[in-house]
């Protein structure tokens, strides 16, 4: 117990999140596990606060105003609306639950027989992510009872948006600020109280982004889902949110070496805390809509992998475990700037005690084939205040306030070193989005030699086409050029050796070594056959003439034994025909012999 | 005195050289220069447990029990000839010994010191019989791979992977091989000798004669079986009797098939089961068995029931024989309209599902539950595609261990494509609660990943309980040319939904060639054109599917054979090979309609 717990208080924290997720006096659901990130975006995991349609934002003086002109850029605040119905792909959510293979998929789950929906915690499970409300377990209601008890009429209303991602899906249920959000002494920073998602601090936004895009302790994307048809989950904060078609002033991009930077760090915290969030939900006693081990928790690649002699798009590891590698695709970066500010000697205390939390977490998911499902909620939780507790101290503050491209430089060059870090297709994707965040500090810029070897990686990557098949690409599914583990090292330590001194660690050759031994074994193996063989042909040389010999006075024997048989009458032999009649005549006497007997 | 007592052994064993009662064996047999360049052939002639069996089951009756009329063909006694010179259980340890590089050159060094040894003896030995020897035919130039190969280094990545580089070579490190790698490869039985780093020698090659015919200690029987009366007072005492006697009862076919699958699916309790950690340090999946194949790969050393009928023809015991030994099977004195392979298809099938079921019985009560290697390999080790079949399948109907919650590991698929006909075989009766029992087994795999161990264990006992029943029920039922017939429409009407894995396709394939051929056999030919697309079947250019396995102890399985045989795992799916079964289906059942 003292291990993961130096405080009572702490205790009864972990304690209580074990339990699974706590409920309040109410029974009402979830809301935040305290010592954890949960703060962040506690707004959109609260269930007892009103949620509005989106159409309840769309009044022309407020978020539906002119569309904007032609560049995003000069997006003005009051076109929301228009920006998220017509270019966000959020807003088409609930078409794509409609679409035939989202019905397919909800069909081979049994979540939906031919048209009904027979399975109302696992349709809710899909609605969780793909509308700003659920259908049946949902407390929260347009209308006015937001009650608990009115869950039967509330399922049965026609209170029900069908909306898609809406406005409150992110920016948290309107209940208590619809009203005062747009007063001059309203501010966003103190209103997280009232249910408002203040989305304008990236750390905030990129949490919120991951709860759906990494999944949270009320929302599960799991291997179920994924076997049905689902694509998996392969999210980058910084990745998405450039693609993200943005319907508010995007401020923060004009510091360029600032701002992919933090939206790195931002993405790789709030994956980092989803991720374990989801985890401990899912072993966790109170899942019900996954089944423990959630083998989504594992990287794709390590199991989905067609066999071969030698292998370069499998996953490799460093130790010989053979049971499945939980998905690094969360916390790699997170791992790399630790061991970096390790390795550079800026860390404290609380690095120390987050990076061997999330061993602890990748030790329990990955000692047996059924993990023990108490001690991994228990490391994940650890794991998740770790995390804060490194988030809001200095090394969290210090990151915050001043990583930008110069540093992260150094980040991709370090990780580039290290044993792991292109052992999975996961791994080496998470390295190649890191060094493009970094872009401002490369050498020559965007378009010096650094693009090429960038280019290479993304082609052979196949990042993001291969979203939902997380592994080194087949050949022959994708033209082009794709690569293997071993390419990807040698471009990553390529592209490393621009940014900053590469020392290759022992471990990274390490992963070579099955085949060098093997190569090495099968070499020994001919050379010994060879000299052994010059050693056979001397012995098997004289042996043929002491046979000869043997022969030579077979010949002479013969020889004498004809000369004696020409003087002797001949020995017949008895032909197989003539044996055969006799052993017939004899069968037949005996047959007789026995009838004789009979009578 | 060791090396004595080898070369009168040897001299024994050289003088049956010219054997002449190869007439029923369609496989040449080999000269005696090949004979006397064969180290494998040399090592166990000269083994000491096997000695009695080459004595009499090697060159045939002689003349004089022909002519004496004392020669009763319940064995044809050449079956030592096959074994040696053929069979790849020979060399199954040998071709895993994990040597180092030392251990090798000095193991090759001793071979050929003993095998020249061996070969001026037999060479003197038949020189006095006035014999001519091909000398320049004798020995060889090159390291035999039976002796020492590739497979050997395998096997070594293998141990360094799983204990620890080198550790193999340790007292400590080789027991850890002999307990979990010898017991298939050796026939290991804790307390053996002739295990141990220390007594390594070339003794024991393989699994040897007593391994599968002996059960425990007892070895009254091998008096009783080749003593003058054993016609009288051997031949027709029942299995039990013979058990008795320390014979194991292998006439029996569910018997034949438990011993066979030891090995070939797997025994816990033998520590007869490759983990996953041993595949993932590089062991080849263990392919699927389909037993009356396997058997004439071995190839098969002993007479098929329907050639011991034939052989049995003056014997005026034969019905009595058959009667005790396989009861039911016929209701009148004649058994020769039997389809003896068809049958032990169907019989392997039920037993192979009990061995199955008994490994999640063992490995839940060890506390081993969930090793990965108890589910279906290519429930994971599959590419991942959209809309694939794998997908599709959850939408489809059919009655029999259909999955109903994707994602979940499952069973081992490639029993089940024989068992549906074997369990329809087995009565009606029967099937209402084979099936509800195998609903409820695969519904506790669905319920959760890899399923609650006490939850399968319990419904495993049940089902398996069921299932011994179902055996003697399918034991007992006549398998005439109909049945033999039906079973080939039957497997030719195989879901594509139960082909999806490469193991599957391959054990249909397999099943559907064997059927043919005891029709041809037992002269029920189908048509020609079925017949060409039956021997297309196992074509991979056709169908994906390469029916032939690197069987026999000339071909190894690494590392050609095995990388081949991956890629073709990886490359299948079912549509073509469908496609043919189809185009079988509608040819066969056009042959029954009037």
């Amino acid at each position: 117990m003292s291990l993961f717990c130096r405080t009572g208080f702490g205790y009864l924290l972990v304690m209580a999140a074990c339990l699974g997720p706590c409920a309040d006096s109410d029974g009402q659901q979830p809301v935040a596990t305290p010592g954890t990130l949960d703060r962040l975006h506690e707004p959109i995991l609260r269930q007892d606060l009103e949620v509005g349609p989106a159409q309840s934002c769309a009044t022309s003086n407020c978020h539906a105003g002119p569309r904007p002109g032609v560049a995003l850029e000069t997006a003005r605040r009051g076109s929301e609306y228009q920006i998220w119905i017509e270019r966000d792909p959020h807003a088409q959510s609930w078409r794509t639950m409609c679409s035939d293979e989202s019905l397919a998929i909800m069909r081979r789950l049994k979540i939906m027989d031919g048209d009904e929906i027979a399975d109302r915690v696992g349709f809710d499970n899909c609605l969780a992510c793909h509308n700003s409300t659920k259908r049946f377990n949902e407390p929260r209601t347009s209308s006015n009872h937001p009650s608990i008890s009115n869950v039967a009429i509330a399922a049965n209303s026609n209170a029900f948006q069908r909306e898609g991602v809406g406005c409150s899906s992110c920016h948290g249920p309107s209940q208590n600020w619809i009203h005062t959000h747009f007063q001059m002494d309203w501010s966003s920073a103190g209103a997280t109280t009232e249910g408002f998602v203040e989305a304008g601090d990236v750390f905030v936004r990129a949490r919120m982004c991951a709860s759906c895009h990494v999944g949270d302790k009320d929302r599960d994307m799991n291997h179920d889902i994924i076997a049905a048809g689902h694509p998996a989950l392969r999210y980058e904060f910084a990745t998405y949110h450039a693609w993200q078609p943005k319907h508010w002033r995007d401020h923060e991009s004009a510091d360029r070496s600032r701002y992919e930077s933090q939206l790195w760090l931002a993405g790789q915290i709030a994956a980092a805390d989803a991720s374990l969030s989801l985890l401990q939900s899912r072993s966790s006693n109170s899942q019900t809509v996954s089944q423990w081990p959630e083998l989504a928790s594992f990287d794709c690649a390590s199991c989905h992998q067609s066999l071969g002699l030698v292998n370069d798009r499998s996953t490799a590891r460093l130790s010989r475990q053979a049971v499945a590698r939980y998905s690094r695709w969360n916390d790699a970066g997170l791992r790399w700037l630790i061991e970096y500010r390790i390795a550079t000697s800026v860390a404290v205390q609380e690095d120390h005690e987050l990076l061997s939390a999330l061993d602890r977490v990748v030790q329990q998911a990955e000692a047996k084939p059924q993990p023990d499902p108490i001690a991994t909620t228990r490391a994940a939780l650890e794991a998740r205040m770790a995390l804060a507790r490194w988030f809001d101290s200095e090394p969290g503050y210090h990151e915050r306030s001043s990583l930008c491209s110069d540093r992260l430089v150094g980040v991709v060059a370090f990780a580039a070193q290290r044993p792991e870090t292109f052992t999975t297709w996961e791994s080496s994707v998470q390295f190649y989005l890191m060094a493009v965040a970094a872009r401002e500090s490369w050498p020559g810029g965007w378009s010096g030699p650094l693009r090429g070897i960038v280019d290479r990686l993304r082609l052979g990557l196949s990042y993001p086409e291969l979203l939902d098949a997380s592994r080194f690409p087949n050949r022959s599914d994708f033209a082009g050029p794709t690569l293997d583990r071993r390419e990807v090292t040698q471009l990553g330590i390529e592209l490393a050796g621009w940014l900053g001194p590469v020392t290759i660690e022992q471990g990274s050759i390490k992963l070579d070594d099955d085949e060098t031994n093997a190569q090495k074994m099968e070499t020994e193996l001919d050379a010994m056959l060879e000299r052994i063989e010059l050693r056979w042909k001397g012995t098997a040389e004289q042996r043929a003439r002491e046979l000869a010999e043997f022969n030579a006075e077979l010949d002479a024997n013969e020889k004498r034994r004809n000369a004696e048989e020409e003087t002797q009458p001949k020995r017949t032999i008895k032909s197989a025909a003539e044996l055969k009649e006799e052993l017939r005549q004899k069968l037949e006497s005996r047959d007789i012999d026995s009838s004789e007997n009979d009578r | 005195m060791m090396v004595c007592k080898r070369q009168f052994l040897l001299l024994a064993a050289i003088a049956l050289w010219s054997v002449s009662a190869n007439a029923q064996d369609d496989r040449s047999a080999p000269t005696l220069e090949q004979r006397l360049s064969d180290p494998v052939y040399l090592a166990w002639i000269a083994h000491e447990d096997v000695k009695g069996c080459v004595q009499c089951h090697f060159r045939g009756p002689s003349d004089e029990e022909l002519i004496g009329g004392s020669f009763v063909d319940f064995a044809r006694r050449i079956e030592m000839d096959r074994w040696l010179s053929q069979d790849k259980h020979t060399i199954a340890r040998r071709r895993v010994e994990p040597f180092s590089d030392e251990q090798s050159e000095a193991e090759l060094d001793a071979l050929i010191r003993r095998v020249n040894k061996q070969q001026e003896t037999a060479i003197a030995a038949l020189q006095k019989r006035n014999r001519r020897v091909d000398v320049s035919q004798i020995g060889f130039a090159k390291v035999p791979e039976e002796w020492i190969g590739p497979s050997n280094i395998l096997s070594r990545r293998i141990c360094d992977k799983l204990w620890g580089s080198g550790s193999v070579k340790t007292e400590a490190g080789y027991s850890k091989f002999r307990d979990q790698c010898l017991t298939c490869h050796g026939g290991y039985r804790p307390g053996d000798r002739g295990f141990d780093l220390a007594t390594i020698d070339d003794s024991q090659l393989g699994i040897d004669c007593l391994y599968c015919h002996q059960v425990g200690e007892n070895q009254k029987w091998i008096d009783d079986h080749s003593s003058q009366n054993a016609a009288k007072n051997w031949r027709l005492q029942s299995p039990e009797q013979k058990a008795n006697a320390g014979m194991r009862d292998l006439v029996n076919t569910s018997n034949q098939s438990q011993m066979c699958f030891d090995c070939h699916i797997g025994n816990r309790e033998k520590n007869m089961f490759v983990t996953h950690e041993m595949y993932a340090a590089g062991h080849p999946p263990i392919p699927s068995i389909e037993l009356q194949t396997f058997c004439n790969e071995m190839p098969q050393h002993w007479q098929s029931q329907s050639q011991l009928w034939k052989s049995l023809s003056n014997y005026q015991g034969r019905s009595e024989y058959f009667r005790v030994n396989y009861p039911g099977v016929s209701t009148t004195q004649d058994y020769s309209g039997t389809f003896w392979n068809t049958r032990a298809l169907m019989v392997a099938a039920l037993a192979a599902r009990v061995q199955w079921l008994d490994l999640y019985i063992a490995s839940a009560e060890s506390h081993q539950w969930a090793d990965y290697s108890l589910y279906d390999c290519a429930a994971c080790h599959h590419e991942l595609r959209s809309h694939s079949r794998r997908q599709q399948r959850y939408l489809t109907i059919d009655p029999l261990r259909q999955p109903s919650a994707p994602g979940r590991p499952r069973q081992n698929e490639w029993p089940d494509v024989v068992l549906r006909i074997a369990y329809v075989f087995g009565g009606k009766a029967s099937l209402t609660k084979t099936l509800e029992l195998e609903t409820k087994l695969e519904s506790l795999f669905n319920a959760t990943p890899f399923g609650n161990a006490d939850d399968v264990r319990m419904t495993a006992e049940e089902l398996r309980s069921h299932l011994i029943e179902a055996i003697d029920t399918v034991e007992r039922k006549p398998v005439p040319a109909s049945v033999a017939k039906a079973v080939l429409r039957g497997l030719s009407t195989t879901p594509e939904d139960k082909l999806l894995t490469y193991d599957s396709a391959r054990q249909v394939v397999w099943a559907i060639q064997m059927v043919a051929k005891e029709l041809r056999d037992e002269a029920a030919s189908l048509d020609a054109d079925t017949e060409a697309i039956i021997a297309k079947l196992g074509d991979a250019e056709l169908t994906g599917i390469e029916s032939k396995l690197p069987a026999g102890r000339q071909q190894f399985i690494y590392p050609d054979e095995l990388a081949s045989d991956l890629e073709r795992r990886s490359a299948f799916e079912p549509s073509r090979l469908k496609r043919q079964l189809n185009e079988l289906h509608q040819r066969l059942v056009a042959a029954v309609q009037p």
